[in-house]
This record gives C-alpha cells, sequence and structure tokens, in this order.
C-alpha cells in the first residue's frame, strides 16, 4: 500500500461465505448478513431456526441495523425500533397461507440474535496525530465478533470462550411478548483502523473458531478471504461430518477496513 | 476424535424416533391422582399435545421438515382376553406403525377448537380465545395388560428401524402404564429393547407409572430402595439410566437428580406425565 497519510475515510470490503443447517436446503437458511460498505455499517442474524418466518425477521433486523443500528441506553428509542421493525414483520407474513402449526406457532413470532457494528470516524484534529477510528457495535445472543490485525486476533466480542455458549441465547422476538425489559445488549467501542478484518460469524462458526483458539490452533481467517465458496463449503461439511463443529446453519462475513484518501464521500460528493 | 454416546444431531439425514406405548387397560377408567378427569384421557390429552408441540416445533416457512418418525401404540385386550396391540393414531393414518412428523402434522384426525389463556396483545393480561387443537389418538380404556407383548412387537419395531437408520440418535421408548403386566415378566423385553443400538448409543426406554390416588411421585429415581412397591422396582429396573443430556435437562428444570437417574416416573400426576414427556424427547431434540 502506498502510503499518502492517513485515509480522509475508512468503509468496508466484505466477502460472505454460508451453509445451511442442511446443505441441501439452502433456501432454510436463516443466517444474514447486511453490509453497507461506503457506510462502514454491516450486521448478522441468526434466525431461531424453530421458529416460524425467522429468516425474515432476521433480514429486517440487519437492515435496519445497517441504516441506523437500536440504542440499548435509550430505552424508549430502542422500543420505538422494535414496534417499527416488528410491524415490518407483520405486513410480510400478513396474507401467507398459513396451516394449523403456522397459526399455533405464530403467536409467538420469530426470534433472532443480531450483532451490528459500524466505523466511526475520530472527533477532534485530523492528520498524523488524529485519533483512531472506531469500531462500535451492539450484540443481543451470541453471534460472535473477532477483530484483527495483521492475521493478530485483538479482541472477541460479545463470546470469549466456547463455555459460554448456550441452547438458548438471548434473541429478539418479531412479537412483543412484554420481556423486552429483559433484553441486556452487549456493547463494543474499540479503535481500529485500516487493514484490520472485523470477522462476523454465527455461533456454530464461532464455537469451533473459540474452541479451536483454546486448543492452540487459532482459525485463519484471513485464508477465508480468496476461498472458493464451493470450497468453503466442502470444509464445513467435512468439519460437520467429523463432529468438528455442530450442524446449524453456519455463517462467515469478512469485513476488511479499507481506507479511502483523497477521494470526496458520499457526503461531500452531495 | 471419539464420538460421545447421544450426541448424534437429529436432521433429515439423521431421523429420530419416538415411540409410544400406551396401556389401554380397563383400569385406566379410574380418575387420574388429583385429577377429575380418567387417566386414559389425561393421557390421550398428553399425547395429543406432545405430538402438536413437535408438529410445530418441526414447522418451518414452507411446511413440516421430516425430522423425525413417530409411532404411537396402544395395548389392552378385548371380551374374551384375546390381546389388541395396534397403532392408535386416528384418522388417515389410522394402522401405521411409524410416520413422519410432517405426516402428524398434515394429518390430524381433526381439529377441535378449545378456548385457551394467552397473553394479550397489549398490556400483558391473559385473555381467553379460541384455538384449534389437532387430535390424533382417543382415549381407550378395555380389558388386560398384555405389556410383554406390547414390548416384543416394539423390539421388532425397532429393529427394523435402526437397520435403516444405522447412525440415527437411538429411538426413545415412551411406556406408560398404570398397573402391573398379565401376559408374563416384562423384565427381560425392556432389556432386549436397550440392548438395541445404533452408532450413537443404545435405545433409550423411560417409564411412567399413572397413579389413581394422590400418593407422593418419584421422578427419576436412582436406586430401587425407596420405591413404594413391587411394581415400582419392577419399573425402575425396566428403565434406561438417564445419558448425560437428559439429565443435565431434567436438572434444569428443577429436578433433583442423583447420579445414575432413571427415566422412570411412579405415581405421575398430569403435570408429571406432560413434565416426563418433555424432558424424554426434548432433551434430545434441540431444533435451534
Amino acid at each position: 500500500m502506498e502510503d499518502q497519510g492517513p485515509p480522509k475515510r475508512l468503509r468496508l470490503e466484505w466477502r460472505v461465505l454460508t451453509v445451511a443447517k442442511d446443505a441441501d436446503y439452502p433456501d432454510e437458511n436463516q443466517d444474514v448478513v447486511c453490509v453497507d460498505g461506503d457506510r462502514g455499517a454491516a450486521a448478522i442474524a441468526d434466525g431461531v431456526t424453530s421458529s416460524l418466518f425467522a429468516r425474515t425477521w432476521a433480514a429486517i433486523l440487519v437492515e435496519a441495523a445497517v441504516r441506523g443500528p437500536p440504542d440499548p441506553e435509550d430505552r424508549a428509542a430502542l422500543a420505538s425500533w422494535l414496534a417499527e421493525h416488528r410491524a415490518a414483520w407483520r405486513r410480510q407474513i400478513e396474507g401467507a397461507r398459513l396451516a394449523w402449526f403456522h397459526k399455533a406457532k405464530l403467536r409467538d413470532g420469530a426470534f433472532s440474535t443480531l450483532l451490528a457494528i459500524w466505523l466511526v470516524p475520530p472527533e477532534g484534529p485530523s492528520g498524523e496525530d488524529a485519533p483512531a477510528w472506531r469500531l462500535r457495535g451492539v450484540s443481543i445472543g451470541d453471534s460472535c465478533l473477532f477483530h484483527l490485525r495483521g492475521g493478530r486476533l485483538l479482541r472477541k466480542f460479545p463470546i470469549q470462550t466456547s463455555a459460554e455458549f448456550d441452547h438458548y441465547p438471548l434473541v429478539l422476538g418479531s412479537v412483543d411478548l412484554h420481556r423486552d425489559e429483559h433484553l441486556a445488549f452487549q456493547r463494543l467501542d474499540e479503535p481500529c483502523r485500516e487493514g484490520d478484518l472485523v470477522v462476523l460469524c454465527t455461533d456454530a462458526l464461532a464455537d469451533w473458531a473459540l474452541r479451536q483458539e483454546e486448543a492452540g490452533r487459532a482459525a485463519d481467517w484471513e485464508a477465508c478471504w480468496d476461498m472458493d465458496p464451493a470450497a468453503w463449503k466442502e470444509r464445513i461439511l467435512a468439519l460437520r461430518s467429523e463432529r468438528e463443529i455442530r450442524r446449524d446453519d453456519t455463517t462467515l462475513a469478512l469485513l476488511r477496513i479499507v481506507g479511502d484518501r483523497g477521494e470526496k464521500s458520499p457526503e461531500e460528493a452531495g | 476424535m471419539p464420538r460421545a454416546p447421544y450426541s448424534q444431531e437429529i436432521s433429515r439425514q439423521h431421523k429420530a424416533c419416538f415411540l409410544f406405548l400406551l396401556d389401554q387397560s380397563f383400569s385406566m377408567e379410574e380418575p387420574l391422582g388429583g385429577s377429575d378427569r380418567r387417566k386414559c384421557d389425561e393421557l390421550a390429552t398428553a399425547i395429543n399435545g406432545w405430538l402438536q408441540n413437535m408438529a410445530i416445533r418441526a414447522s418451518g416457512d414452507e411446511g413440516i421438515k421430516d425430522w423425525m418418525d413417530v409411532g404411537v401404540f396402544g395395548y389392552r385386550t378385548d371380551e374374551a382376553s384375546n390381546m389388541i396391540i395396534e397403532p392408535a393414531l386416528l384418522g388417515e393414518l389410522a394402522g401405521k406403525r411409524l410416520v413422519s412428523i410432517t405426516e402428524i402434522g398434515n394429518h390430524p384426525a381433526r381439529i377441535d377448537t378449545r378456548n385457551q389463556w394467552v397473553p394479550a396483545d397489549e398490556g400483558g393480561e391473559m385473555i381467553s380465545v379460541p384455538c384449534d387443537v389437532p387430535v390424533w389418538v382417543d382415549p381407550v380404556a378395555q380389558g388386560g395388560t398384555p405389556m410383554c407383548n406390547m414390548l416384543y412387537l416394539a423390539h421388532g419395531l425397532l429393529a427394523e428401524w435402526i437397520r435403516q437408520h444405522p447412525d440415527s440418535f437411538p429411538p426413545i421408548v415412551v411406556h406408560i402404564t398404570d398397573g402391573e403386566s398379565q401376559d408374563g415378566d416384562p423384565i427381560p423385553y425392556a432389556e432386549a429393547i436397550r440392548k438395541l443400538s445404533t452408532s450413537d448409543g443404545q435405545v433409550l426406554l423411560f417409564n411412567c407409572h399413572l397413579s389413581s390416588t394422590a400418593a407422593a411421585p418419584f421422578m427419576f429415581p436412582a436406586k430401587p430402595d425407596g420405591l413404594p412397591d413391587r411394581l415400582a422396582r419392577m419399573l425402575f429396573e425396566m428403565s434406561s439410566v438417564l445419558p448425560d443430556r437428559f439429565h443435565r435437562y431434567a436438572a434444569e428444570e428443577g429436578f433433583e437428580l442423583q447420579p445414575g437417574a432413571r427415566g422412570m416416573a411412579f405415581n405421575a400426576n398430569m403435570v408429571c406425565l406432560i413434565q416426563f414427556l418433555n424432558m424424554g424427547t426434548q432433551a434430545a431434540a434441540i431444533l435451534r
């Protein structure tokens, strides 16, 4: 990379690799990723397979979070954010032909985890001594983030060890079951810089990666960037058959933080 | 890496199998302990509820995923003391020995409507609303208790299923009765069932005794010593030791289990019966 001073702004380049729990039925994959590279925002959600229209709910959540993530500190704003997107979910399933088992399940709605991140420019002077950009995030549930620099793991979020995985993680529901006061979002706010790799993944892959790390064999996320989707799928299927990874929807989003120099930002370009 | 037993995940490629064996003898006419309804009525309600919940759990946006086979058998005798051992499912599924959960969900014998209490949309208050209640089995109470013959038939059925699904999570058999076998000692037949195995472990046989009295229930005992009578000790001998996964699940549900706890309930009331059915199946079928 030619050194031309600090970048004017940071954005994301990305790759997404995914394999459904039942690889022969990709339409049943309930994991969803959304990235807006120019705005430096991304989100991953893991719809709970046993709930109904969970992919629809997960997709609504990631798109909403990339447009504007929920603010867990402001409970009124969070309630409003959830109400708006729950209404969107209801609108999407209205008119669907429902069997008795669908009707019974719809009362509880769909459930999904959510992990959203966004890049925040530094406040204060620009130039060589400018403070660092920030990598901020919110999470509910067991979708995970790994932040790497030069192939070295800097931090994990929100889960730190494989022992923390639970069969019943916290999830966001598409129906208000009057339990929102129990939603405890985890928050991330750390420095980041150009060249960093941010890995988002759903729980099966995160669990595998943490167990690898705990066994002294850290996952080589950088190598995944150039991996062909078919080769990646074969890798996951092999890990499943060896019982190294849980049979679950398995999704990896690789986000490379890249810098723009000189070019006008979309805002500046008007 | 050596595989832990009872760790196979349930999928279309590795289906599960749940087999229910229901005592339909005349004594099931008596009220269940702590209830004003007959044991056979409560049992039918519990089994219909289990089938309903499992079909709902296996359902996705496009229908019900074919993740498990289910068999429901009843056993009794007629007026001439002839054995009647037959599938208990009604309607389009009548006469079928094992059916997929997809068929179960798509073919209830009928759908009744009952009022159920559910949370209101706003405010968290409970309101009564009419709900669809699918029915697959009706209560039956007649004649004697040919338990050994029931277990013998189950053995053949399971052996065949295992031949077709050698790497699946092993079948789970839930046997519900209110009395003693009238066609011999069932323990060797139970042992034969428990000796069947897939590559993932031995068949699990869980036994639940329904009480006519309000006597204290015994759930998941680890030793036969404190059990009240010979029937209880016999069911203990017939029952599988709970594998770790089931042991953990039962503990999470609030049961105080000792090491070696068995899949057995004695003097069960309706609450115990439903807890027992849930424990036997939920622990295996984590369908996230």
